[in-house]
């Protein structure tokens, strides 16, 4: 092990830049790589878990995301582009997990609760974004994946194709489709 | 809840959403002359560009919905890499007895240059290189060190500082005989509210 | 499986040595014995606790992996920590000495 002592360093992580953070991490800094973590997290666990329907699942996935990334590291071509690496990642845990399972989505239900004195245009956009999400939930599983891996995780066509086993093609299809329909049910034309 | 396949909606004009949908997504090119001047398509195409924009939202709201994890769960991580052994080479320190081997390691040095770094206020290091033939003695090396700095700091004043003082700790410390240490800096960083307090 | 008093007490002795900040255990702690097909022992390593104590036919080798502090140069803290076990052991043992952190 790369040992750790007890005078911790006093580098102020939290403003240095990904690149950085990436740099010192690959050489070894554990510290360096905690704060990644923690910068990082957040996202990637949102992410598993619309891909996963659980936020245990999705813990879980991003735990083992974060444990193959430092492995892989050393081998990131672009630090700075940190973000984007973990979030393929991310994806790939997440589909790997989903292959050949029949996962019990369970999120936890969003409910309308808010300040009572919340500007109406909040109030307006939450129930849009909890439509946003009922809508997506209601999608077909591939459809809800190309969605994601777009919308969210970024990847290009190519690179959906390559992590779904499909022609680029029809990953346009089915995201168009995926767009299509979550439109038609937030407009109630279902 | 109904699983939607295919989205049946077609409009009076015969476009479908879902090919609007694809119009939208390659950015209205090639420019398609029926879309473009037909105004349920037009209305349409709002529709569903004000969902996208809704769509980059909900991963963000999702954040700040989310209940934080455990501190276990980061613990977790950080315990299983710190197995993980990142030494590098064994960099020899004289010893007259020809019985004993002595050596330092790489992962060592480092972590000396890396505190040597973060002592020094505005400068934080990020890669640090020994070039050379460092597993032999009085072999000459090169250390390269790239560092982000503090915006508004003079990068001359600061590149010099943590060169002669990176300079003394591997003197101090080792029998490296190193040529050169080249800084490089490389990016910058803003001091946060929080780190600017004392601690 | 007991430590060996010998290495106990070099561990002991090694974190008086001046600049000495920890001892760390040797990477491969497991012991094991090896014998030729007539049965005779040719190298056997005792998990030594911090301070590995390996004995082969050409002789003992014994190993340590420290902290160093900064306070004092590393490679000073290095040499005294090889003499001090240089003192304790037989003639002909080798010592390798290797600092793994200096803080």
């Amino acid at each position: 092990m790369v040992p750790r002592g007890t005078d911790e360093t006093n580098a102020p992580w939290e403003d240095v830049s990904d690149g950085t953070l990436v740099a010192r991490a690959s050489d070894g800094d554990v510290g360096a790589f905690e704060t990644l973590v923690r910068r990082h997290a957040p996202l990637m666990r949102a992410y598993a878990a619309r891909m996963l329907g659980s936020v245990s699942a999705a813990d879980d996935v991003v735990q083992d995301s974060f444990l193959l990334a430092w492995k892989a590291l050393p081998t990131l071509h672009d630090p700075a582009a940190v973000k984007a690496w973990l979030m393929k990642i991310t994806s790939r845990q997440a589909l790997t997990r989903l292959r050949g399972r029949t996962v019990d989505r369970s999120l936890p239900v969003e409910r309308a609760v808010g300040p009572e004195t919340e500007p109406e245009s909040i109030v307006i956009r939450n129930a849009q974004l909890r439509a946003l999400a009922s809508a997506l939930e209601a999608v077909s599983e591939d459809q809800r994946q190309c969605w994601l891996l777009r919308e969210v995780a970024g990847l290009s066509y190519d690179q959906i194709a390559q992590e779904l086993c499909i022609s680029p093609s029809t990953v346009r299809g089915k995201l168009a489709r995926a767009r299509a329909s979550i439109y038609a049910q937030m407009k109630g034309w279902r | 809840m109904a699983v939607t396949e295919n989205a049946p909606t077609t409009l009076d004009c015969g476009k479908t959403i879902e090919e609007l949908s694809a119009y939208l997504a390659a950015g209205r090119t090639p420019p398609d002359p029926d879309i473009d001047r037909c105004p349920e398509c037009l209305s349409a195409l709002d529709g569903l560009d004000h969902v996208a924009q809704l769509s980059r939202e909900l991963i963000i709201r999702d954040i700040g919905l989310q209940l934080a994890p455990p501190e276990s769960w980061i613990t977790t991580i950080i315990t299983n890499i710190a197995q993980d052994v990142r030494s590098g080479r064994s960099l020899p320190l004289r010893h007259d007895n020809p019985a004993v081997t002595l050596s330092v390691t790489e992962g060592a040095v480092r972590a000396l240059v890396w505190s040597v770094g973060d002592a020094i206020d505005g400068v934080v290091i990020g890669r640090c290189r020994i070039d050379g033939d460092a597993e032999t003695l009085d072999a000459p090396v090169q250390v390269t060190i790239t560092a982000s700095i503090l915006w508004g700091r003079s990068p001359q004043d600061l590149s010099e500082l943590l060169r002669s003082r990176v300079h003394e700790a591997l003197r101090k410390h080792t029998d490296l005989l190193v040529t050169a240490v080249n800084i490089v800096i490389d990016d910058l960083h803003k001091a946060s509210p929080e780190s600017e307090d004392p601690a | 499986m007991s430590i060996p008093p010998e290495s106990s007490s070099l561990a002991a002795q090694l974190l008086a040595v001046s600049g000495v900040a920890e001892i760390f255990p040797p990477s491969s702690p497991i012991a094991q014995l090896s014998t030729l097909a007539a049965g005779v022992l040719t190298r056997s390593t005792i998990r030594a606790g911090l301070v590995e104590v390996t004995h082969t036919p050409g002789g003992t080798r014994i190993t340590a992996k420290i902290a160093a502090t900064a306070a004092q140069p590393a490679r000073e803290t290095g040499r005294r920590v090889a003499d001090a076990l240089l003192a304790e052991a037989e003639p002909g043992t080798a010592v390798t000495v290797q600092i793994v952190r200096i803080s």
